[in-house]
């Protein structure tokens, strides 16, 4: 079914963007001019003008606003008894050129955070928020295979606005109620879309799709990891790769683990928070006692793998744990990523040899 | 939306000694509308927390037909469980729950019941007990098994006396290790199964302890001829959250703070990660 759709010339775009910042806070990607190329990050606006919808790829997934990488829980005070306090974030915020394999993450993350019990810190953040995403039209990083797990180039639902680049102007489709309030305040900036338009979106997403580079063989490792097919010689192999960083779990969007821990700043008072963790590290689930359910490292990286594609956590979650971003391709120092795993799962590929897939990529 | 983060403040109301490293906490939500609402069953547990420490997830071990309070039995063994015990009654602490699923009670009426507890895994079955105590006619032969590892770790000394005196129940006890004072069986407590008689067929076994002594007793039972489903015990893991977010309890795709802490025997059978 056809969305409601709209036309924004490029030159309208900095105005919309403007009014935007009239309602609420506008997060989009930006550009330090002394970065080097690929630097680019989201980052709340001060002006329209830095916004450069012409980026790449954020090195850093968007989970990063909404699922804080330290967030206070709850302050606590000790006076005749203990007090506490709790602050919810309700800031409204337009995320305007969102990438679809971000907006699928946070949708992710959404439904993660609401599934039995509430999240408000995580849910009220998402529910605030406005999503304008922005079809992938440039040739694809040589790090996406967003194609091959349904987390892009462009969306079929999930936005609130998506927003193709037809060169001299962009589609706007609008995806909910949300989305059209974020068009009706700068109603004057947008023309009907007509049939043309819908054309020239197509032919730009059917070169797009030839663009990919890598293939990433989900479906046979799925079924693998599902049944337990998997030699351990491959967990094995993958320890004596990894360095137990957690760099894999900091950039990818889908990653949730979080560790809560109590900060003092005096006797009587301090807070709790919560901080990233990531279930590859050896310590996730080592108790006071010394006792350790998964103390090898080829354990908690198999179970990371088992969390990300198992037919198991599928059902429970709704979808596998990757969008195809590429970042742990880009973040790994050992060459340990989706699809690098995935081609050592559905073979036993033990002689594969690490070297040379993503050698001398520009980004490592 | 509720703040699934934010505990209730609850008053130590007393703080009974069980052995040289467990200590009873008697506790009450200061709230009142909070505290009448506060409704668990046996074999769910709290996150029990010392504001500046840390939380921890504790077993509840009351009976939930005990109305005005809720009891935690906390072996000093980390940070968190080191603060509480230096808590006096009086002192506040933060509770958060009842959390996870619960033993099956309604659904085991009718049936023989058989509990095999360990050191301090029998606070929990304690809860389970007490409340089938206050419906003992809907239970066939109840019988409980109790082992600690010197006579010293025995928890709950008063009431092993009070069971071993009823008549409507089998119960015997045993420790690891016996001294100059202690008159009972020694021996690990697999080896109390050799002194009853069970139909494996129509009884539910109840076990919790350490996992070393689980292992045992699911083995025990097994060859006793008990079919996994009636094999009902507990699995513990680091836990944070308790709401099934943070992945620190992960056995496979199974949380033990949602999907447990009760499992039966098949059900654990059935999970993808070595437990």
């Amino acid at each position: 079914m056809q969305k409601e759709a709209r036309i924004i010339s490029k030159s309208h775009v900095l105005e919309w963007v403007k009014n935007l910042q009239g309602i609420g806070e506008v997060i989009g990607p930006t550009k330090d001019p002394k970065a080097p190329t690929h630097d680019y990050v989201f980052a709340r606006l001060s002006s329209p003008e830095e916004i450069r919808l012409d980026y790449t790829h954020d090195l850093l997934p968007l989970k990063r606003f909404f699922f804080s990488p330290t967030e206070t829980l709850l302050r606590y005070r000790y006076q005749d008894g203990v007090h506490l306090e709790a602050e919810i974030d309700e800031t409204k915020r337009f995320f305007f050129g969102v990438r679809s394999c971000d907006m699928i993450g946070v949708r992710y993350l959404q439904n993660i955070f609401s599934a039995n019990y509430e999240d408000p810190y995580v849910l009220k953040k998402i529910e605030s928020a406005t999503f304008i995403t922005l079809a992938c039209h440039t040739p694809p990083l040589d790090t996406c295979f967003c194609i091959c797990i349904d987390g892009g180039p462009s969306l079929a639902e999930g936005y609130d606005i998506q927003l193709w680049d037809l060169e001299d102007r962009y589609l706007v489709e609008v995806g909910s109620e949300k989305g059209m309030a974020a068009i009706s305040a700068s109603e004057g900036l947008f023309k009907a879309a007509r049939d043309q338009d819908f054309r020239d979106r197509e032919k730009r997403q059917s070169v797009t799709d030839q663009m990919f580079k890598i293939d990433a063989y989900f479906s046979r490792s799925i079924y693998r990891v599902t049944t337990g097919k998997v030699p351990d010689e491959v967990w094995q192999e993958l320890e004596d790769r990894c360095f137990n960083c957690g760099g894999c779990y900091y950039v990818c969007p889908m990653c949730y683990c979080f560790q809560i821990i109590d900060c003092p700043h005096s006797p009587t008072e301090g807070e709790r928070q919560r901080i990233w963790d990531s279930c590859v590290h050896v310590g996730f689930q080592r108790e006071t006692s010394g006792h350790n359910p998964r103390p090898k490292l080829a354990e908690t990286i198999k179970h990371r793998y088992f969390h990300k594609i198992s037919y198991q956590n599928f059902k429970r979650e709704g979808r596998n744990g990757c969008v195809g971003c590429g970042r742990c391709l880009i973040a790994c120092y050992s060459n340990i990523d989706m699809p690098s795993v995935l081609r050592k799962i559905r073979k036993d590929q033990l002689t594969m040899s690490w070297k040379g897939h993503f050698d001398g990529h520009p980004l490592k | 939306m509720d703040n699934i983060y934010l505990p209730k403040i609850a008053k130590i109301l007393g703080i009974q000694t069980e052995t040289s490293d467990v200590k009873t906490f008697v506790l009450q939500l200061k709230d009142e509308g909070a505290h009448s609402a506060f409704d668990f069953k046996p074999g769910q547990f709290v996150e029990v927390g010392v504001f500046g420490v840390g939380e921890v997830p504790i077993g509840l071990s009351s009976s939930p037909f005990q109305k005005g309070s809720f009891e935690i039995a906390v072996r000093a063994v980390g940070s968190v469980t080191n603060a509480l015990h230096q808590r006096s009654p009086g002192d506040e602490v933060g509770i958060r729950g009842p959390l996870g699923n619960s033993f099956p009670f309604e659904e085991v009426m009718g049936k023989d019941i058989l509990y095999i507890g360990g050191g301090i895994g029998l606070p929990p079955l304690r809860s389970l007990i007490n409340s089938m105590f206050e419906k003992r006619q809907d239970f066939g032969k109840i019988t409980i098994l109790y082992g600690a590892r010197t006579p010293g770790d025995r928890t709950y000394k008063k009431e092993l006396a009070q069971w071993a005196a009823r008549e409507d129940i089998e119960f015997h006890e045993t420790v690891d290790v016996g001294d100059e004072s202690w008159t009972g069986n020694v021996g690990v407590v697999t080896t109390l199964l050799k002194k009853i008689k069970v139909d494996p067929i129509r009884t539910v076994a109840f076990t919790c302890g350490p996992p070393i002594m689980i292992k045992f007793v699911i083995e025990d039972l097994l060859n006793l001829g008990f079919p996994g489903e009636n094999i009902v015990t507990t699995l513990e893991r680091y836990m944070k959250c308790g709401v099934g977010k943070c992945r620190h309890c992960c056995i496979g795709h199974k949380y033990v703070c949602l999907d447990g802490p009760i499992f039966t025997y098949q059900q654990i059978s059935e999970l993808t990660e070595r437990v």
